[in-house]
C-alpha cells in the first residue's frame, strides 16, 4: 500500500513537471499540504543513499552533479538533488528520460527543489 | 620573510609568481616557483595547428626565458604538502617551508580502459602529439563520419570543441570533401554549449552546416573493434574517427596531501581564491573547484567581450 502511495506521488510530480513548469510549481504548493508528500519527503530520506546539495550552483552544475552521483550510485539507489536552479526543472527530467532512470519525485522547497532519482540500468 | 612558494609554472602559476616580484620589495617577499617541465606551452592554438602545417615548436618557450630574475626557479615536481608543518616535499625528498602556499597545479588527463593515443581512429587537440596525429589523418581523410565528443563536463576549455567542428567543417568544404563527410558532435548537456543563449546560436549554426548534434552524450566507453563510441545514457554512435578529449582530473600531488575533492580539484573560495580551510593557502587556474564555473562565466565573458 505504501508503494503504491509512493509511486502514484511521484507519478502526479513527474506529470506535473511535463505538462508545464507553472503548473508543476502549482502542483507542488498544492501537494505540500497533502499528508502524502510529507510522508514521501520522511520516507525518501531513509532511502536516499547519495545526497547532493548543489543550491547556488549555476547551471549546468546541478545536472552535472546529479551524473557524477547517478555514476557512483548502485542499481536501485535513490540519489537526491537540492537544485535552486531554473533550468534544472526542465534539464533534469529530461536526461533522466533519456539515459532511462526513474524521476521518483521534484519536491518544492522553500526556494529550491528537490529531484529524487533512481537509479535503473 | 615571506616565503612564498607556487607549485606548478603554467600559466597561472607563471603568471602569478611573476607579478609577485612587484612587490617583493615592498612586503620582503621570497618568491619560489615549483615546475618540472623545462618549457611553457601554448595551447590554445592546438584547436588551429590541428588543420595546418606550422612547426609545432612555435608554441613552445623555456621556462628560464619567462620567469623573472625574482623568482627561484625549481625544476622539479613537488610530491606532497604538510600544510601543518607548512612544508612542501620535493620528488627527489627536499624539503622547502613556507609562509603562503599558492597552488597552480592546473589539471592532469586520465585515460579509461585503454591507451587513447595508441588508438589509430581516436584523436584529440590536447597535446602536441595527439595534434599531430590528428593531423596526419585528417590529411589522407577521404570521407566517413568524424564523432566528436568532449567526454563529459568540466573540461578546460568550454568553447574549443565547437571551435574545432566549426573549423573542421570549413577544411572539408575546402577540401570537398563535405558531401562525404557525416559530422556528429556529442555534448554532456542538452544544448551544445555550457551558455544557453549561445548555445541557441550554436545550435542553429549546426543546422545551417549539417553538423548533427546528439544531445546528453556522457562518455562512458569505446567499442574500438566495431568503432563505436557509447554513451553513459546508453547510446552507441558509429564513427570513422573520433575526437575525444581526454576526461580530466586533478594533479596527484592534489589529492595526495588531502587538498582535493574525490576528483582532486582543490575547494577554492571564488572571490579570494583561498583554500578553503587553508588561511596561507591560494588555488588558481584549472586546479581549483571552480573549473566548472568557468564553463559558465568564460563564455560568458568572451561572448560578452565579442
Ligand atoms: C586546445 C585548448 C584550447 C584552449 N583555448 C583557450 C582559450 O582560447 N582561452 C583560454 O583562456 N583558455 C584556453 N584553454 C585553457 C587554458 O589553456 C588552461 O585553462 C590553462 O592552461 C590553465 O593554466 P594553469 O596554469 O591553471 O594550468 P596548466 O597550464 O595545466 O599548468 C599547470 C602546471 O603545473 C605543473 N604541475 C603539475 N603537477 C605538479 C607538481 N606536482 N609539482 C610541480 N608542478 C606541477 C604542470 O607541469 C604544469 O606546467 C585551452 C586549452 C586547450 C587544451
Amino acid at each position: 500500500m505504501k508503494d503504491i502511495k509512493e509511486k502514484s506521488l511521484s507519478l502526479i510530480f513527474t506529470i506535473c513537471h511535463f505538462s508545464s513548469r507553472e503548473s508543476l510549481n502549482d502542483g507542488c504548493a498544492l501537494l505540500c499540504h497533502n499528508r502524502g508528500i510529507h510522508k514521501l519527503k520522511k520516507m525518501s530520506k531513509e532511502e536516499i543513499s547519495i545526497s547532493i546539495d548543489a543550491r547556488g550552483s549555476y547551471c549546468p552544475g546541478p545536472m552535472i552533479e546529479l551524473i557524477k552521483a547517478i555514476r557512483q550510485a548502485e542499481v536501485g539507489e535513490v540519489v537526491e538533488l537540492l537544485s535552486s536552479e531554473e533550468g534544472s526543472l526542465s534539464d533534469i527530467p529530461a536526461w533522466i528520460e533519456k539515459a532511462k532512470h526513474e524521476l521518483v519525485a521534484i519536491i518544492k522547497e522553500d526556494g529550491y527543489n528537490r529531484f529524487l532519482v533512481r537509479k535503473k540500468r | 620573510m615571506n616565503r612564498i612558494i607556487v607549485i606548478g609554472g603554467g600559466f597561472s602559476g607563471l603568471t602569478i609568481a611573476n607579478k609577485l616580484t612587484k612587490k617583493a620589495r615592498k612586503y620582503d617577499l621570497d618568491i619560489t616557483l615549483i615546475e618540472p617541465k623545462d618549457h611553457n606551452f601554448y595551447e590554445p592554438d592546438l584547436v588551429f595547428y590541428a588543420f595546418n602545417n606550422k612547426k609545432m615548436s612555435k608554441l613552445y618557450k623555456l621556462m628560464h626565458k619567462l620567469v623573472k630574475k625574482k623568482v627561484n626557479l625549481i625544476g622539479m615536481r613537488a610530491k606532497k604538502v604538510e600544510t601543518e608543518k607548512k612544508k612542501v616535499i620535493l620528488e627527489d625528498g627536499t624539503v622547502l617551508y613556507y609562509d603562503y602556499l599558492i597552488l597552480a597545479t592546473g589539471v592532469k588527463y586520465i585515460e579509461k580502459d585503454f591507451k587513447y593515443s595508441e588508438q589509430q581512429h581516436i584523436h584529440n587537440f590536447y597535446s602536441p602529439s595527439a595534434t599531430e596525429k590528428f593531423r596526419q589523418m585528417i590529411k589522407r581523410f577521404n570521407g566517413g563520419t568524424i564523432v566528436i565528443s568532449p567526454s563529459t563536463v568540466p573540461y578546460k576549455c568550454p568553447p574549443d570543441s565547437e571551435e574545432f567542428t566549426f573549423i573542421l567543417d570549413s577544411y572539408l568544404k575546402k577540401r570537398k570533401l563535405r558531401d562525404k563527410t557525416t559530422i556528429k558532435f556529442l555534448y554532456p548537456l542538452s544544448v551544445p554549449f555550457t551558455v544557453k543563449e549561445a548555445a541557441v546560436v550554436v545550435a542553429e549554426m549546426y543546422k545551417k552546416r549539417g553538423i548533427e548534434f546528439v544531445p546528453y552524450c556522457n562518455y562512458e566507453k569505446v567499442d574500438i573493434k566495431n568503432n563505436k563510441f557509447i554513451s553513459f545514457e546508453g547510446e552507441e554512435i558509429e564513427y570513422d574517427e573520433l575526437v575525444l578529449l581526454p576526461i580530466h582530473e586533478g594533479q596527484d600531488v592534489i589529492k595526495e596531501s588531502g587538498l582535493g575533492d574525490k576528483e582532486g580539484y582543490i575547494p577554492t573560495d571564488k572571490f579570494t581564491l583561498q583554500v578553503k580551510g587553508h588561511p596561507n593557502i591560494y588555488a588558481i587556474g584549472d586546479c581549483t573547484d571552480l573549473l566548472l564555473l568557468k564553463l559558465v562565466l568564460f563564455p560568458t565573458i568572451l561572448h560578452l567581450q565579442s
